[in-house]
Parts: structure tokens; sequence; C-alpha cells
């Protein structure tokens, strides 16, 4: 008697070990089901009786699809990606409604990206392959998306597979226009000079917030380089005034409250955008008359940084 | 003297700023803050940035520079000097060694700059474009099973589950013996 009550003590023990594993919810769960209570709230049903068995995607090939992995491509260029998902159905590959195959990427704080019209690429028995294209945008953002696929047969019995992540890097970008400022003649020791044709616009053709700096270069005499108006003569604001970020030869210096939000610039609203106005605030006044620039001492470089 | 101010102001120079038409440039990463490169001590890792020229209107020309993190990263290569055809996209292959001795769960950071380069002509007031990016590092233990459990996880299923034959066949030969 003893011997057979510690057999079954050693069975449930290790019936229960097993067990453990399997109870995913804890024990308030574990001991309703044990005891078969169950919570108590209303819950609405809708049950739609429909002939057949349902299509099932049993594969979403992410693996095989547009690698975006290393960040999409920058603005104004769309990224187009294809991916295919897989589709079983027991009553024939003719009972699947092709039209209905659609497919989208979601992402918390993002705006989903769909087709809505895949299309079939094979089929044979009870199995078919469906072709996706979903467009995504510059801004969209990095990380982790979801995708879910789905498809429905001619009894409208459907089948959902949102098992599948893709991930999106990131993509830091800038445009600028428009591709020539202009000053008007200034005489010696003039100041606060605006460029004639400003803003400078700049557009975020990337995922990423950025801010700005610019690396400013003295502009010597074409004809005279012992004569040279100084890179520190020169400001860049965000607002249509002088006195703005001073600059400083050959030192990237940070522009004072322009930044660049990501989104689509395209719109043309502000959205993404920044700009710079220039302003020659003072000029020597022991300068000559003949023409400065940057053939000498190099270009200014405007760079966006984190 | 008036006369003369007048003259001077009337030929002194004009500025032209010219920038080379559209000037647009991205660089592309797989890893970010919240996706840091993750490399463990006494390894050495090879990967890459992605140089875009796809919004632009000529070929560029891009410096490419680590102000940064240059004591464990550097750019693979005889050349940092890239060619990025217009429309195109190249890699930028760069390598991360980390030493042996390194802390796990250290992070650092490696900053690359990449600068357009281009020569501005006689009379211009050339500006050319800039890109910074940042490479976070997490250095981790070595990568090994990808298991979510633990040996000793196995071990107590394994033996529950041997328990679990040996209580059956108990059972049945109690059953056995009731029957006879």
């Amino acid at each position: 008697m003893k011997k057979e009550a510690s057999l079954t003590f050693v069975f449930l023990f290790a019936l229960i070990i097993i067990s453990l594993p399997l109870i995913s919810a804890g024990f308030p769960e574990f001991w309703n089901k044990v005891t078969g209570k169950v919570t108590t709230s209303p819950v609405d049903l809708n049950i739609t009786v429909t002939s057949g068995s349902a299509p099932l995607i049993y594969s979403v090939q992410n693996s095989t699809m547009t690698d975006v992995s290393s960040g999409l491509n920058e603005g104004p260029n769309p990224t187009y990606i294809t991916i295919n998902f897989s589709v079983s159905d027991t009553d024939g590959n003719a009972n699947i409604n092709d039209s209905s195959a659609r497919i989208n990427f979601t992402k918390t704080g993002e705006t989903t990206r769909e087709n809505l019209t895949c299309t079939e690429s094979g089929s044979s028995g009870n199995y078919a392959n469906y072709t996706c294209n979903v467009t995504m945008w510059w801004w969209d953002g990095a990380g982790l998306w979801n995708i879910t696929a789905y498809i429905s047969d001619i009894n409208s019995n459907s089948g959902i597979n949102d098992s599948q992540k893709f991930s999106v890097g990131t993509t830091a970008g800038f445009q600028v226009t428009p591709s020539s400022l202009t000053f008007s003649s200034i005489s010696p020791g003039a100041t606060n000079q605006q460029a004639t044709n400003d803003p400078m616009s700049l557009n975020n053709t990337g995922n990423l917030v950025r801010n700005v700096q610019i690396n400013a270069t003295n502009l010597y005499g074409e004809q005279n380089n012992v004569y040279a108006l100084g890179a520190s003569n020169f400001s860049v604001n965000t607002a249509d005034a002088c006195a703005g970020t001073a600059m400083v030869s050959q030192t990237y210096t940070s522009i004072s409250g322009a930044s660049l939000p990501i989104g689509n610039y395209t719109i043309n609203d502000g959205t993404a955008q920044e700009q710079l106005y220039f302003c020659l605030d003072s000029s020597n006044s022991n300068l000559i008359s003949q023409s400065y620039s940057t053939s000498e001492a190099g270009a200014w470089t405007i760079k966006i940084i984190a | 003297m008036k006369k003369e101010m007048i003259k001077l102001a009337g030929v002194f120079g004009i500025f032209v700023f010219l920038i080379s038409a559209v000037s647009a440039f991205a660089v592309s990463s797989k890893y970010w803050e919240e996706n840091p490169l993750t490399i463990s001590p006494g390894e050495t890792i090879e990967t890459y940035l992605v140089l875009q020229n796809l919004a632009g209107e000529s070929d560029l020309t891009v410096e490419a520079t680590i102000t940064e993190g240059n004591e464990f990263a550097s750019l693979i290569g005889d050349s940092n000097i890239f060619i990025v055809p217009l429309g195109q996209k190249i890699e930028v292959p760069f390598s991360v060694s980390i030493p042996e001795d390194a802390v796990i769960g250290d992070s650092k950071n490696i900053i690359f700059s990449f600068r357009t380069l281009s020569n501005p002509e006689s009379g211009e007031f050339g500006f050319g474009s800039g890109v910074e990016r940042e490479i976070p590092l997490l250095i981790i233990t070595e990568q090994k099973s990808t298991s979510p459990f633990s040996w000793w996880v196995y071990l107590v299923i394994v033996l529950a589950g041997i328990l679990l034959i040996f209580g059956i066949i108990e059972l049945f030969k109690k059953e056995k013996k009731k029957k006879k």
C-alpha cells in the first residue's frame, strides 16, 4: 500500500514538473483551470458559419524580401519592397480568393505601409504563392517592423500570419538648395550685408533627427591673396537677420537653433526642413577692390550631426 | 573724396556663392543607438556603412575619416576617398577589433565623418556637404547557444520524463496484477 502511494506521488510529481513550462499565465490561471473557475466578464460573440477549411498562410518569406536593414533610400526616393508569402488550402488553390491577398508593415508610432493588391505568383494543388510590393519612405522609422499577411477564400474563411518581422536601418542625409547664393557689391568696412537670395533650404532626406554645423573658411583675394575676408566676418542665422552664429575659420560650428526633424519635406511647408540665412556682419576697412572666393582655402561645409 | 568712395563701392567685389547644383548625399547604417554593434573581447568584426547618391545631380567624391574610436576601428582598403556615382549606393567597409581585456557591458562609440570634396572655381564661394555618423558598440560575452533554456531545465525535464515513464509502467503492472 505504501509502495503504491509513493509511486503515485512520484507520478504526480513528474507530471507537475513537466507541466510547469507549459503554464505560461502563472498560478492564478493555473488554479482557475484546476478548479474550473472562470473569470466573469461579458463577451460579445460574432459567429459566422462558413463552409470548407480556412486558407493557411504557412510561410512569409522575410528572409528573401528586399533588405532594408542598412537603411531606406534617401529622399525623395521611395523604397520598393518585394515580399512573398505562401498559402495552403485543403479545398484546393482554386478555392483561394486571390484578390484578397494583402500585406502590411506596422510599427508603433509609424504610418502603416501596405499593399492591398498582392498578386498570385504561382499555384499548384493545394498551394499558392503571392508577391506583394510595399512602398516605404525615407522618413519611416528605424527598428523592427511587424509583417501581417492576410488572405481569404471564396467561402469567406480567412487566414492571417503575423509571426514575422524585419529590420529597417538608419539613414542620415540632407539636400541643400538653392544651388547658389549671391551678395551685392559692398564697400570696405561694410556691415550687415545679407545674401540676396537666401535662405538656403536644407531638407532631411533620412530618418534621423539631425543638427547642423558649418565649417567656414576665409575668402582670399583672387588677385592678391594678402587680403582676405575672414570666416569670422560671417554669421549664419535661422532667422532672416544678421548677428547669427558667428563662423570660425576651419572649425565646425553648431548653428544655433538649426535642426532637421524627420518627415516628408516634399510637402514644402517646413516639415523636415531648415532655412539658413547668411550675413557678412562686418568687413575689414583695408580691403582692396577685387573678388574674394573660397578657391584657395576650400569650400565651406554644411554638416549634419546627431 | 565722396566721389572716390562711391567709385570704390561700385567696383568692390561681387560675391557669388556657388554650390554644386543641388548638393545631397546620405549615409546609412544597420547600427544605431537602440541597435548597437555587439562584439566580444578579442573579436574582430568587418562590417560597412552605405553612402547614397540618389538625390544629387552628379557623381560625388566623398572623404571618410574616423574622428572617434580610431584605437579599435579602421577603414578597410587603401583609400579613404570614395566615388559615389549618381543614382547609386556604395559600401564603406570598416573593421572593429576589441582587445581581450575589454570589459563586458562597456559601450563605446565610433564616429565617422564624411564630406564631399569639391574644387571651387575661381570667383566661387563653394559649399560642400558633410554627414557625421555615430556607430555605438556594446561589449558582450561570447555568443554561444541561442537556446532560451539553461542546461538544468533540460536535466529536470529529462528526469521528470524518466520518472513519468517509470510511474506509468508501475501502474500498468498494478493493473495487470489486479486483473489476475
